[in-house]
């Protein structure tokens, strides 16, 4: 019955997502009239597709012409010319980039490794959710790993080149697929084991789960084949160093690279273009997110008629979980969609800077969810918080070994000691812990 | 404790100074719409095809006048009146660079 209704919620998403994108791309082929793609063509090929300046050491300005010239001054926006260099969102990135990710990256790279260590060398995989977590632990770890150097390329506009271009972005594709995939597959175990707890036992075998995992990062991958595939290192045929030049020398000087989607013909353009962001949004959002409100709803029901006090503090756990899920990604996909649905039409320079901008700050909220998974799904539970005492108080150990043990030792008895009662006091209230 | 927690800071703020060191680039540009005029042929130094089939998502033709790109839409007559003058004026440089 879960499987059915889940599988039935897939397709129902995937066929959303699919007419969503078809009519989109649609609407836009209507647009784009065929008289505007027989112009397309012939400039193109008569062009050979780059750019040239002419030279101007031949021409003298007339009297007539500076008029002109005073004429053009009086807009100064260069918005009038529909030429935008998205001023705000290059602002925001430039403070975004550095601070607030080195901070992300710190803390998802601490937590996470904490999972995988504490996963790795003391507890032993008993469940299911286990398994997904260890999994989500790992994708968080990779994503968390990718963000500087995505920063970094960003920045400095690609030096690192092609290789880590596609690299960088396709891993970032599979991490944002395999972990958001992998949280719907806990609330379905939790699902499982709590509201169909009669057939649990059949159902929740280590085996599957490690099918199940196998299952996602192949799928994560596979939807990832088109960012690996159309990313691409390039030099943009027009450059801002034109805008820097004082004297009427116009040429392209700076070599700077991008790292976007790139090409061949304008159908494959149109589509993929389309297509990436709406599979994002539907299976990268709306797909988890409709498992985990279905799941997690009939568990805090289930939860809720066993009249059970300790029970609240699952509840809680529970509406935490989804509601940080929901503020983390929500904004940046309903900003991502608009985005989608509006991509091809011609936008105000104002318009267009403000969505980057929003784009920007609502991906850096959504990239904050990777540092929080480990407080929401493992620390939360007394069980795990315990094996990770244990691994703080080997550290120390171990660190007492290697130092002299003249100095510290007043110090470290002290911390035994704080750590043993604490440790004490988490068994005796483990019962109320939310462990599924 | 105190020493794990100073050690975070200093690689906290190492971090932040190392990236503050970098200059940042520009992003990528794209024009978002036409502009409404149009500069005169003799005014434009050159243009360049921008092309759905990369980041951006509008044809374009941008012209380069000096200090401004100037966003024209690729299917009006006008535009490519405007782009075959240019062309003959490139040829015609290139002419007298030759002779």
């Amino acid at each position: 019955m879960p499987r059915s209704c889940i599988i039935a919620l897939v397709i129902l998403v995937l066929t959303c997502a699919g007419s969503a994108a078809g009519f989109i791309i649609h609407r836009h082929t209507f647009i784009y009239s065929a008289e505007d793609l027989i112009s397309n063509q012939s400039y193109t090929t008569k062009m050979s597709n780059q750019s040239y300046t002419t030279d101007m050491s031949n021409q003298s300005y007339s009297p007539k012409m500076s008029e002109d010239e005073n004429n053009y001054n009086g807009s100064d926006n260069l918005d009038y010319d529909g030429f935008c260099l998205f001023h705000n969102n290059q602002s925001v990135v430039d403070v975004i980039g550095p601070y607030v990710h080195s901070i992300i990256c710190i803390l998802g790279l601490v937590g996470n490794s904490l999972v995988i260590v504490t996963y790795a060398f003391y507890k032993r995989t008993k469940s299911m959710t286990d398994i997904y977590l260890f999994n989500v632990a790992i994708a968080d770890l990779l994503f968390v790993l990718a963000l500087p150097f995505i920063v970094y390329n960003e920045l400095w506009s690609w030096p690192m080149g092609q290789v880590a271009c596609k690299l960088l972005r396709g891993s970032y594709s599979v991490n944002l697929y395999s972990g958001l995939l992998l949280l719907a597959c806990i609330s379905t175990d939790r699902y499982i084991a709590i509201v169909q707890a009669r057939r649990s036992f059949r159902l929740r075998s280590l085996s599957y789960s490690r099918i199940i995992c196998a299952i996602i990062w192949i799928f994560a991958i596979l939807v990832s084949v088109p960012t690996f595939y159309f990313y691409d290192w390039y030099e943009p045929s027009h450059t801002n160093s034109i805008m820097m030049n004082d004297d009427n020398q116009s040429e392209i000087l700076s070599s700077e690279y991008v790292c976007e989607f790139k090409f061949k013909d304008r159908d494959t353009a149109m589509a993929v273009k389309v297509a990436v962001p709406s599979t994002q949004i539907s299976v990268g959002f709306f797909l988890p997110l409709f498992i985990m409100i279905f799941c997690y709803s009939a568990i805090i029901d289930t939860l809720l008629k066993a009249k059970n006090l300790q029970r609240h503090r699952a509840v809680r756990v529970v509406l935490v979980v989804v509601a940080v899920f929901i503020i983390c990604h929500l904004p940046y996909n309903i900003v991502l969609l608009y985005d989608t649905v509006t991509m091809f039409q011609q936008r105000s320079c104002e318009e267009a800077d403000m969505l980057e901008m929003a784009k920007t700050v609502l991906q850096t909220i959504a990239y904050m969810h990777c540092c929080l998974n480990p407080v929401l799904y493992a620390f939360v539970g007394v069980n795990f918080r315990n094996h990770f005492r244990r691994i703080f108080r080997d550290l120390w150990c171990l660190g007492k070994k290697y130092m002299s043990p003249r100095r510290f030792s007043r110090v470290t008895s002290d911390f035994y000691m704080s750590s043993t009662r604490r440790s004490m006091d988490g068994s005796s209230n483990s019962g109320a812990s939310f462990t599924m | 404790m105190a020493s794990r927690k100073t050690c975070l800071m200093v690689a906290l703020c190492s971090l932040v100074i190392i990236i503050n060191l970098f200059d940042s680039a520009q992003s990528a540009s794209c024009c978002l719409r036409y502009s409404k005029r149009q500069p005169p042929c003799k005014r434009i130094l050159g243009y360049t095809i921008q092309s759905i089939n990369n980041a951006c998502d509008i044809n374009a033709i941008i012209f380069h006048a000096p200090g401004r790109f100037v966003c024209a839409d690729p299917s009006k007559p006008l535009t490519q009146k405007v782009m075959k003058c240019l062309d003959e004026m490139n040829r015609k440089t290139n002419n007298n660079k030759k002779s």
